[in-house]
């Protein structure tokens, strides 16, 4: 993989990366609520374009709790107008903004000055029609629809339909189901809390509706499941159709076996046959056909396992990593500690650890690969695990939909990179 | 017994996280506070369970002695049996630790000794005390949470 532009720097810590449905467009969320927009100027560059603050800090006084502005997903629309339109949300409150260009201003009024002052009716002698002028790109974000009030936990997911109407939205316990047009009312489709909270053994994790077929989705749970409910079977879809689940191996029981099981992402195949899950150490691929095991296992950081223990006491074994796959399903990505990120090439089972960092990234300069020493004698360019620096991780990375370039987020910086240009 | 230390290292970071996360922005993390209850439910268990097993073996070498001094005593107790009534009479002036205590046994004496002591919270940067560790058991740092604890622990033990 090349570096192919500088790095986008920010302020605040990034907290979710997406492109957009024709990769023209790469949108950001921050810890600071808000949302960065970075089209390219030419293939594969891309610069800072718009910004703008998506949710604020709220008070919930019920409960006397602050709601948080992070943002914790952001989802792109398909593209129906010059308008741009995605979904972004916070903890609480999914909000729509529109997205729209401006780059032409009327000019040649006949009641208005320039400046927008009336004219004296008794100085107009002729009549003209005002013309379009080309200005300064300007970008405005309108927020559209505000989507609240509908989830008492924390919402972990949102995910467009492919009927392009309708979106769910995911928290630790509830699946909502909203219209796009319809603010003020969801439908819940999953709920999983117990009647005595006291008896709760499992939340939810992850959720997304298939890329194709309007009326399934699948949501994944602490306990290293994943369900799959058809909306056609009834309203309420606490029973699943379909229920993916590995059983555990005894020989790796530990205390933390309950966390590293638990999936903290889930994304279908863009040709809707797989799905991928991101536990703490692995990746797995599941063939939708096939409920019993994974088809495909990928370690991510499998030399972390002994290290279980002092993971939980500085809390990063309760990192949420993402995973996403790339425009043809070929090769999986997902992000590790260091700054490393992982590549898996299913067909040829291949893998490769590349590295983010300002030292390896100057422009057109080729990522050299990196590797882990899990024990023994550490050779030269090698790191040791008792180097890694848990706290430089990558827990977002998003792939073009069609071309070979990669955007990987760092703690509080952006990093794309690209294949090799022939 | 290192398995046990283990256990009571777990508990100790678990029940500090469960209540450093009642006071974090956002308000409390319903999946993080499940898995942490987990983690502590199975250290729990390896505690209670190793627990157990050592009182079992006390017990067992307790009742080994307690066999051989009583085919002892059985020889001995004709002439035990004035010494008895000797001490019936003079029950009133026995030492007041061998009565049985006429206060009801406090929460104190049923509290497992893993539970941290009553003591102010340590200010982050302020210094911690290191811990005796074997290489395969992660450091923990002095827990430094009040009784108040308790409760957090009396509410999230019996879910599981």
């Amino acid at each position: 993989m090349q570096c192919a532009v500088p790095n986008v720097f920010f302020t605040d810590i990034i907290s979710t990366v997406e492109f957009n449905h024709t990769g023209e467009l790469l949108a950001t969320g921050d810890k600071g609520g808000r949302v960065n927009k970075n089209p390219p100027q030419f293939r594969s560059e891309y610069n800072v374009y718009s910004t703008f603050q998506s949710h604020e800090p709220e008070f919930d006084y019920l409960k006397s709790l602050e709601i948080e502005e992070k943002i914790n997903k952001i989802r792109w629309l398909p593209q129906k107008n010059a308008a741009q339109f995605l979904l972004s949300t916070n903890d609480k409150t999914i909000k729509l903004w529109k997205i729209s260009e401006r780059d032409k201003r009327p000019e040649g009024y006949n009641l208005k000055e320039e400046d927008g002052r009336y004219k004296d009716p008794n100085s107009i002698t002729k009549l003209q029609v005002p013309v379009l002028i080309p200005m300064d790109l300007m970008v405005e974000a309108s927020p559209r629809r505000v989507f609240a009030n509908a989830h008492t936990y924390h919402i972990n997911s949102i995910s467009v339909n492919s009927d392009n109407e309708t979106y769910l939205s995911a928290d630790d316990l509830r699946i909502n189901l909203w219209h796009l047009e319809i603010t003020d009312r969801s439908f819940n489709i999953v709920d999983i809390k117990p009647a005595n909270m006291e008896e709760l053994t499992e939340v939810i994790t992850a959720a997304e509706f298939h890329p194709h077929q309007c009326n399934t989705f699948v949501y994944s749970s602490s306990k290293g499941t994943i369900r799959m409910c058809d909306m056609r079977a009834s309203a309420l879809c606490d029973k699943h159709t379909k229920l993916f689940e590995e059983p555990e191996d005894p020989s790796n029981r530990s205390f933390f076996s309950e966390i590293i099981s638990s999936i903290s992402d889930v994304k279908f195949s863009h040709n809707g046959r797989y799905m991928m899950t991101r536990d703490y150490l692995s990746v797995k691929i599941w063939d939708l056909n096939m409920e019993s095991r994974p088809v495909e296992t990928y370690q991510v950081h499998e030399y972390l396992r002994s290290k279980l223990c002092s993971l939980y006491e500085n809390d990063c074994i309760f990192d949420k990593f993402e995973c996403c796959w790339n425009g043809n399903d070929s090769v999986v990505m997902t992000g590790s500690y260091n700054n490393f990120f992982r590549m898996f090439e299913r067909g040829h089972r291949r893998d490769v650890t590349l590295e983010a960092s300002r030292e390896n990234s100057k422009p057109l300069q080729v990522l050299k690969p990196r590797k882990v020493c899990a024990g023994g004698k550490r050779k030269k360019d090698e790191i040791s695990v008792d180097s890694l620096d848990f706290n430089k991780k990558i827990l977002h990375t998003a792939w073009h939909p069609q071309d070979n370039i990669i955007a990987v987020a760092t703690t509080n910086n952006l990093y794309i990179f690209q294949d090799k240009v022939i | 017994m290192e398995m046990n230390a283990e256990a009571k290292r777990i508990l100790a970071v678990s029940i500090s996280k469960l209540y450093a996360s009642r006071s974090q922005r956002g308000g409390l993390r319903l999946h993080r506070s499940l898995l942490v209850s987990l983690v502590m439910k199975s250290a729990r268990d390896i505690y209670h369970s190793t627990v157990a097993l050592v009182e079992k073996a006390v017990e067992t070498t307790a009742s080994t002695e307690e066999a051989m001094e009583a085919m002892d005593t059985a020889e001995k107790l004709p002439e035990k049996q004035p010494e008895i009534t000797d001490n019936t009479e003079d029950k009133e002036n026995q030492r007041p630790a061998a009565k049985r205590p006429r206060k009801r046994p406090g929460k104190v004496s049923a509290v497992p000794d893993f539970l941290p002591e009553k003591r102010a919270r340590l200010e982050p940067g302020e210094e911690r005390h290191d811990t005796a560790q074997s290489p395969s058991v992660c450091r923990s740092s002095v827990v430094t949470e009040t009784r108040s604890a308790l409760p957090l622990l009396s509410r999230v033990i019996p879910a599981f």
